[in-house]
């Protein structure tokens, strides 16, 4: 590691820190309420350092429940179509984990890669990431099964070491970020960084130990478990509320909607979350593809750690556990793993 | 020019009034629509009508009388709330003997009741709008899928889903009795988004599973009581098999 790039900021400067960024930035960051969530801060006083993950993801920052494509309207000479891409602001995101970090990149794969979504790309072009590192998992976690707490991409890297937080750069706009509030930090304070890491990452595996690391072999593994008896088991208990899709940071599926005033003579197109758990989902003008309870259970988790794999060779879970978390039927996704690759 | 009409059977007419609190919407419809027949709100009625719109369920032998002439003379008929279309409050009667149930009139019953069955068990229904009272935005879809000629339909997904996508903390979490996973959706989760669980006034899904939901109540420690009555509030006759199996656990 290049100690260059790795600094630290006293603690009680990052109120500072912060408010310098709200100046130039739109500042999203960790808020509690009835739920923990990113919400738009204005000032540092705001923030709320949580010791780990929050309830909601990033993901209705960048792709809301509900957003409007384009209204239209019947003039003399026609149709006007006004579209509702707005030009986004400057985004800077701070308090995100890990796990967030890491779905955020699966997401952009889905959003960004071979098919390009305008509204979401407008969005989530010019976010800056700050990154933090857990205190303590929570009982779901399990990020370890995809490569730990710290992921590839960010700008900055927090981490708590006591009086200050270390703080490692991982990109230009990081860089420029850094001011004179920050000091170079010592050998000592980086080892103080990874022993902290590592046992944050060890606590976690002593509660959820699972061995996805040769991807292909496991993702193979789970799709010749087709016919498992534990699909049928699972839909008994399943709700079908689709809960799990909606908080799952890498769901991307979406349900396009046309709505027209009386006469038809305007109207809008928006676009809403939609989850594979529903009945409507695969149904067709000929024929529904997903009728059983227990198909769509399973379609879930092979849309997590099969397709991805043969379309990206990546699984589409970052181990973030909010699915196991907000199941009303209490649905634990690492129980199914483990009986999978088990 | 299409001509409505709005029938009231057994029931509160708060589907009536719902009717008229669709307000400055109400005068865009008239445009395309003329009520004929609106008891509440006209004095002059007449028959036959494009679209009847039947709220409440027949109880009496004249009501079921009448709810075939109103199927006679209309082209389309649309059961309006749950009453009309599962059977509702009304279908509470059937939970007892109609001897208990004539006890809340203090001397002579006025009359026996036939046993409240939803619009469909006696006529063919086009359109149903559920909902204790319906929706206004659904009632509105209709009305403009007849104009346009479009299709109309109604969810086939659970009020938890558009309470997710509200991204309400989930109420079942704080150990209320929440009937939303067995609740169709389409009311945009108007109450769980206020605080207060889904009573479930619009009924059951095709698709709702309610032993998982049942499991999950019992597992909060709600007693078996508790779900029986939650469960025949609003939803008795269509979930009569259900409730008969909950008294067996």
């Amino acid at each position: 590691m290049m100690t260059n790039y790795v600094f630290k900021l006293p603690k009680n400067r990052i109120y500072e820190f912060l408010n310098s960024l709200i100046a130039e930035y739109t500042v999203y960051a960790p808020v509690e309420g009835e739920t923990s969530r990113f919400e738009r801060i204005t000032d540092a006083c705001e923030v709320q350092f949580l010791p780990n993950r929050t309830d909601r993801s990033l993901k209705s920052i960048f792709f809301p429940p509900e957003e409007e494509f384009f209204k239209w309207k019947k003039e003399k000479d026609g149709y006007v179509v006004t579209d509702s891409l707005k030009p986004s602001p400057k985004k800077l995101i701070f308090g995100v984990r890990g796990c967030d970090v890491r779905a955020l990149d699966i997401l952009d794969r889905y959003m960004m890669g071979e098919f390009s979504d305008p509204y979401y790309k407008e969005r989530r072009k010019n976010t800056v990431i700050i990154g933090m590192t857990c205190d303590y998992p929570r009982s779901s976690c399990f990020c370890t099964a995809f490569g730990g707490m710290i992921p590839h991409h960010y700008d900055l890297w927090f981490t708590d070491i006591g009086a200050y937080y270390l703080v490692e750069v991982g990109s230009d706009t990081g860089m420029k970020l850094i001011d004179s509030q920050f000091q170079k930090a010592t050998e000592q304070d980086i080892k103080r960084k990874n022993q902290r890491i590592e046992k944050v990452e060890l606590e976690i595996e002593k509660q959820t130990k699972i061995n996805l690391c040769e991807t292909k072999h496991c993702s193979q593994k789970i799709k010749t478990s087709v016919e498992h008896p534990m699909w049928k088991e699972l839909a008994e208990i399943c709700l079908a509320c689709g809960k799990c899709n909606f908080i799952c940071p890498t769901c991307h599926c979406f349900d396009v909607i046309d709505t027209t005033n009386l006469d038809g003579s305007e109207g809008a197109r928006m676009r809403r979350w939609d989850s594979c758990h529903l009945y409507e989902y695969a149904k067709t003008s000929a024929e529904n593809f997903r009728k059983e309870r227990h198909a769509r259970v399973r379609y879930r988790v092979f849309d997590k750690f099969v397709f991805p794999v043969m379309r990206y060779s990546t699984y589409a879970c970052t181990g973030c556990g909010r699915c196991t978390d907000i199941c009303p039927a209490g649905i634990d996704i690492r129980e199914i793993l483990r009986e999978m690759i088990a | 020019m299409i001509s409505i009409g709005i029938f009231s059977l057994s029931c509160c007419e708060g589907c009536s009034v719902q009717f008229l609190n669709l307000e400055g919407k109400l005068l865009e419809v008239l445009k395309y629509y003329n009520i004929e027949n609106f008891r509440l709100a006209k004095e002059l009625n007449s028959l036959p009508v494009d679209i009847a719109f039947v709220e409440g369920t027949p109880t009496t032998a004249e009501e079921v009388k009448k709810l075939l002439k109103i199927r006679r003379d209309s082209n389309v008929l649309v059961a309006l709330g749950t009453c009309a279309a599962t059977g509702g409050v009304p279908g509470l009667v059937n939970t007892m003997s109609k001897r208990e149930a004539m006890k809340v009139y203090d001397s002579n019953p006025p009359y026996m009741p036939v046993d409240p069955k939803p619009i469909d068990y006696y006529v063919p229904v086009e359109h149903k709008l559920y909902g204790c009272p319906f929706s206004k935005d659904e009632l509105m879809e209709l009305i403009t899928a007849v104009i346009m000629n479009k299709s109309f339909k109604n969810r086939e997904s659970s009020v938890c889903v558009e309470c997710a996508l509200r991204e309400n903390a989930c109420l079942l979490d704080k150990g209320e009795l929440c009937m939303g996973p067995v609740t169709r959706a389409g009311c945009r989760a108007l109450c769980p988004s206020n605080g207060a669980p889904c009573r479930g006034c619009r009924g059951p899904y095709e698709d709702a599973n309610y032993k998982a939901h049942i499991r999950t109540l019992m597992d909060m420690g709600i007693t078996r009581e508790e779900i029986i009555e939650a469960y025949s509030m609003f939803s008795y006759e269509p979930l009569k098999e259900v409730i008969a199996w909950l008294k067996e656990q």
